[in-house]
This record gives C-alpha cells, sequence and structure tokens, in this order.
C-alpha cells in the first residue's frame, strides 16, 4: 500500500476577519490524490453453453424477474451478459463501409459465354461462385458505362437470388481508367461498399447470427497464456505511398508458406 | 500461441460509490480507534477532464475533508481502499462437462446485480473461520483467492462427475452464481491435492481490486514556516497606552494579540517581571488599517 505523507497549516483555512475571527473559513479542507489500478494478464477463456433466463424455471435457488434491477446505463457488448437482457440487444448496429480498388474481382462474375473479342459476357443474376448453395458471385446489372456486382454475398437456398445487404458490392465504371504511374498497370475504375458488418447474436435482414451468446469461464491452466492476434485480410487497400524498407519490413510477418499466399491477399 | 503474460498500471476510473475511507487521528499522545466515513461520496469527488465535462479525468479525486473532524492539530492516517462486502459459500462445485474446473457457490442476493456475469473477476476473496472459543468468526491470515469468472449456475445431473462436488451448469433463471477461483487447480504432481477455496457455509470477504489502497498520512498544523515569518517579518504595533501588542499576518489582519505589563513588588514598587500574555479576547480597535499612517 502506498503511503502519502502531507502536511498542512491550518492557518490557511481560518479566519482573522473581524465577524469570524478564529472560526474556520472552509467546511472541507481539499486535498488531490491520484489513484490508480495494476492490472495482471488474466489469461484465456473458454466459453459454454448456458440456459437464459425463463420465467418457467423450477427450482430451489429461482432468480425472480421482480429481484433484479438491471443496472442504470447497462451495455450490454461492455458489461457482458445480464438475465433481463435480450440477445438483440448484443447486437451491433450495421456499419457501411466504402472504399475504391482495382478491378480484380471483375473476372470473378463473367459468364462463361464471351463476345466476338474474347471478352466475358457478363449476365445478371447469374451465380458465379464455385458453390453456388453457399456463397454468392454475379452481376447485378450491367449497361454501357458501369457494372455492379455482389462477391461473397449469401444466396437463396435454391442458389440462384441474392440475400439483401450481403456481400461486397462493386461498381466498376467502364470509361474511368486508372493507371498507376509507378508499375504501368491499368485497370477500371471500381468502388466497393458493404453496409452489413458488425456482430449478430440474431437472425438480422435474412441474415443468420454470426457470432454467439456464451458464458465464459476461467480455466486455470491458461492464466499467463496469451494468443497473438492474428491478420486474416481479403481485402488490402493499396494506397500508393509505400516505404523504402516496407517489402523488407513485412517478410517478418511471413511465418508460413500459405501465408505466403494469404498475406494481405495476394500481395507477393 | 504465444505463452507470456503482461501487466499495466493505468490511472484508476473507480465510482467513488466503490470506495471505503477510514482515518484514525493521533493527536501526539495516542492513536485513537479506527473510525468510518459513513458516506466517502461526501469527502470523495472525481475530477473532470477539462476537455470534455463530465468525462473523468482518471486518476485524480478531490479528498474534502471535513473541518469538523480534520480540523484539529494532529497527525490523519486516512485509508482508502476498494470497497468490501461479505458473503456466505451456499457450495463449492464443479463445472459440468468441465469436471476439473472448481469453483464457490454464491447467493445473487449477497452480490451487487452490475458484479454479475463476469463483472467480478479479478476481485478478492478473503475467508473467515470461526473461533471455537469466543463464538466469533475470524479471518484467515494470508489467505486469499482471486475470482477468474462468475455466471449464474444451477446443479445438474452428471453422470461423468466421480467426485464429491456438486455439478453445476450455466444458468440465467438461477439465483446461485458459480465463480471459479484462483489458484484452485491441482499441482500435476499431486493430482488429488487442490488448494483451498473455501467451504459450504463459510462467510468470505469480497474486495474490488480496481484501485490500489493508499494510506495518506496528513499532519495538521498550527505554524509552519509562513507563521513564524509574521512574527519576524510581519507587522507589528505596541499600544502604549494599554499596552496590547499586536502581530499581523501578510494581509494585515490581526494574527495575535498580546497584553504586556510589568509586575511590580507589591511593597516597593521595583519590577519583577515583564510578561507577554496572549489575549483571547482580540481589540479590533487595533487594525493595522486604521492605527497606521
Amino acid at each position: 500500500m502506498e503511503v502519502i505523507k502531507k502536511k498542512i497549516l491550518l492557518e490557511k483555512y481560518i479566519s482573522r476577519q473581524r465577524e469570524r475571527y478564529g472560526s474556520f473559513t472552509t467546511s472541507n479542507i481539499d486535498v488531490q490524490i491520484y489513484l490508480t489500478q495494476s492490472y495482471e494478464d488474466t489469461g484465456l477463456y473458454s466459453n459454454a453453453s448456458y440456459s437464459p433466463y425463463s420465467d418457467n424455471y423450477r427450482g430451489e435457488y429461482k432468480l425472480e424477474r421482480e429481484d433484479v434491477l438491471v443496472p442504470r446505463n447497462f451495455d450490454p457488448l461492455i458489461h457482458g451478459r445480464h438475465p433481463l437482457i435480450n440477445k438483440d440487444r448484443y447486437d451491433n448496429e450495421p456499419t457501411n463501409v466504402v472504399g475504391m480498388m482495382d478491378d480484380r474481382y471483375l473476372n470473378s462474375v463473367g459468364s462463361y459465354q464471351i463476345d466476338e473479342n474474347n471478352k466475358p459476357l457478363y449476365q445478371p443474376n447469374l451465380n458465379m461462385s464455385n458453390d453456388i448453395k453457399k456463397s454468392y458471385n454475379g452481376v447485378l446489372s450491367v449497361d454501357d458505362n458501369q457494372i455492379r456486382y455482389v462477391i461473397g454475398g449469401q444466396p437463396y437456398s435454391d442458389g440462384q437470388l441474392l440475400k439483401p445487404n450481403t456481400g461486397v458490392m462493386f461498381t466498376t465504371n467502364f470509361n474511368e481508367i486508372i493507371e498507376d504511374f509507378y508499375s504501368g498497370r491499368e485497370w477500371k475504375e471500381t468502388i466497393f461498399s458493404h453496409n452489413m458488418g458488425g456482430l449478430r447474436t440474431t437472425e438480422n435482414g435474412g441474415l443468420p447470427p454470426n457470432t454467439g451468446l456464451y458464458a465464459i469461464y476461467q480455466r486455470e491452466e491458461f492464466l499467463d497464456t496469451i494468443e497473438t492476434p492474428k491478420v486474416r485480410d481479403e481485402v488490402f487497400i493499396k494506397r500508393g505511398v509505400e516505404d523504402i524498407f516496407e517489402r523488407h519490413a513485412i517478410m517478418s510477418e511471413i511465418k508460413t508458406r500459405n501465408d505466403i499466399d494469404e498475406y494481405r491477399d495476394g500481395y507477393f | 500461441m504465444a505463452v507470456g503474460n503482461y501487466g499495466t498500471v493505468r490511472p484508476a476510473d473507480v465510482s467513488v460509490d466503490d470506495v471505503e475511507i477510514y482515518y484514525t487521528k493521533n493527536d501526539g499522545n495516542s492513536v485513537s480507534e479506527l473510525f468510518k466515513i459513513p458516506d466517502p461520496t461526501e469527502v470523495l469527488t472525481k475530477v473532470d477532464n477539462p476537455e470534455n465535462p463530465g468525462q473523468i479525468f482518471g486518476g485524480l479525486y478531490t479528498l474534502s475533508l471535513p473541518t469538523n473532524i480534520f480540523g484539529g492539530k494532529g497527525v490523519y492516517s486516512i485509508i482508502i481502499r476498494p470497497k468490501q462486502f461479505t458473503a456466505t459459500i451456499v457450495d463449492c462445485g464443479v463445472l459440468n462437462i468441465n469436471n476439473d474446473v472448481l469453483g464457490i457457490v454464491l447467493d445473487r442476493n449477497e452480490i451487487p446485480s452490475n458484479l454479475w456475469s463476469n463483472n467480478l473477476v479479478g476481485y478478492r476473496v478473503e475467508y473467515l473461520k470461526l473461533d471455537p472459543a469466543t463464538g466469533e468468526e475470524k479471518k484467515i491470515s494470508n489467505t486469499f483467492r482471486v475470482i477468474t469468472s462468475n455466471n449464474l449456475a444451477s446443479v445438474v445431473p452428471d453422470p461423468t462427475n466421480g467426485s464429491n462436488e456438486s455439478t453445476y451448469g450455466f444458468n440465467d433463471s438461477s439465483s446461485l452464481m458459480f465463480c471459479t477461483l484462483t489458484p484452485s487447480s491441482a499441482p500435476s504432481v499431486r493430482p488429488n491435492i487442490t488448494p483451498y477455496i473455501g467451504t459450504a457455509g463459510q462467510t468470505v470477504i469480497i474486495s474490488s481490486t480496481c484501485f490500489n489502497p493508499i494510506m495518506m498520512e496528513i499532519e495538521m498544523v498550527e505554524h509552519d514556516d509562513e507563521t513564524l515569518a509574521y512574527a519576524l517579518y510581519g507587522n507589528q504595533s505596541k499600544s502604549l497606552e494599554d499596552g496590547i501588542y499586536t502581530i499581523y499576518n501578510f494581509e494585515n489582519s490581526i494574527y495575535r494579540q498580546y497584553n504586556l505589563y510589568e509586575v511590580k513588588n507589591q511593597f516597593t514598587g521595583s519590577p519583577l517581571y515583564e510578561i507577554r500574555q496572549e489575549r483571547g479576547n482580540i481589540d479590533f480597535g487595533k487594525d493595522f488599517d486604521d492605527i497606521s499612517v
């Protein structure tokens, strides 16, 4: 325990005026203190399924709804599980991500038909993914100026129709050509967007949950054990600025041969 | 997976509701008994970030010492520590499916509702034991455990549990709370010997660890170098008519006042002593601004 020593002169708080001579000028003597918290690693947690709150539960120790107060300003995402908080309160608000990239994914949505120039024809509402029951890669609309398509969307059970707000939406403008002066590469301007981010513990807009709500507990053998964060990025935004040592520096992040393929979505 | 650990020291942002304050007074002759400030929120206030009013600055608090308690001369030892509460262990058990995970079971009636569902993590558990000689519960010295998780749970049948302990499964409808502790697992060399985590019916003291306790040793003094400087370098006056000697502070307010007189031999009239006697009844007619030119 820290011990702080301080000397206070009472004279500073005693009146020398005629009306209140010798009495305190204040009811409190204020001093500032600084409190700190020492925190140590609490290690890894395990999770287990749990039974949510039920009014019909019968047991010797029954948690009565009227005896439970939800703390004021309770935020499920911060304060964890609470018996009287519904699961949907743990869902994130949808977020919208917009960015610009090259047109590399355009090849993934082209049909097997080709035109007179040997270029693939783009057929709207045709799912071109490898497994049409699991994902949707296809064109939504196309004209002479631009094409709108989706990568990684979720299909309905027939594999043909796209569930709304799923996958990454791309818009490629045929007439806007962007050139990289360093590499000499050219591509068509492509804008991507995704507006259904965040965690879902319940079905939302036809989308299945992508996370679950569990009871977490500590297994003592995992104390002092932490897991280093891993990066698995599908989208890498090249900003056109590159440190001369960057290629060498990121080589240190490559640990396995698989990393060479996966790192920054094929950077190498 | 990497093996390692980490830690940090951060400014505490504890709510003043979760603080306990005690004090003793040493008046120079003896030390008083330990007193508790009934409502810490009346003497401790958080300091807000000046750039974001309402947002706690972090770490910095103002301790307002009431002058009716701390206004006398002496050394005050003020202990500021996280709040504690007591609870009774309802049962000790193991976790369903993971029978090697031991824990104590508490009744939620004794636990504030904002501490359910893993918000007791990091809290310290200390144990009381009944002393047969006195019939009082006494704290077991040097024994504590730290809570590593807490969830509402109920007893479930588990045929795979070979131990004598009850098996608990997580259940939000139950008013019992299963708390895992550390240390609680058996060493690999003696797998049947597990550390003590308490017994059913035992009272435990549960303490928050949301900040490190501190002790302030505050000495309230009547004089320091500044008050001595009043006497040395401050303005003074001596009334020749009535012998009142006045010392002023640096704001020219009356700091002390004395009567100056001589004690003479009542028979011969020869002076025996020159006396300087502090006046309790201040003559405010000797105000410096009134008498000086």
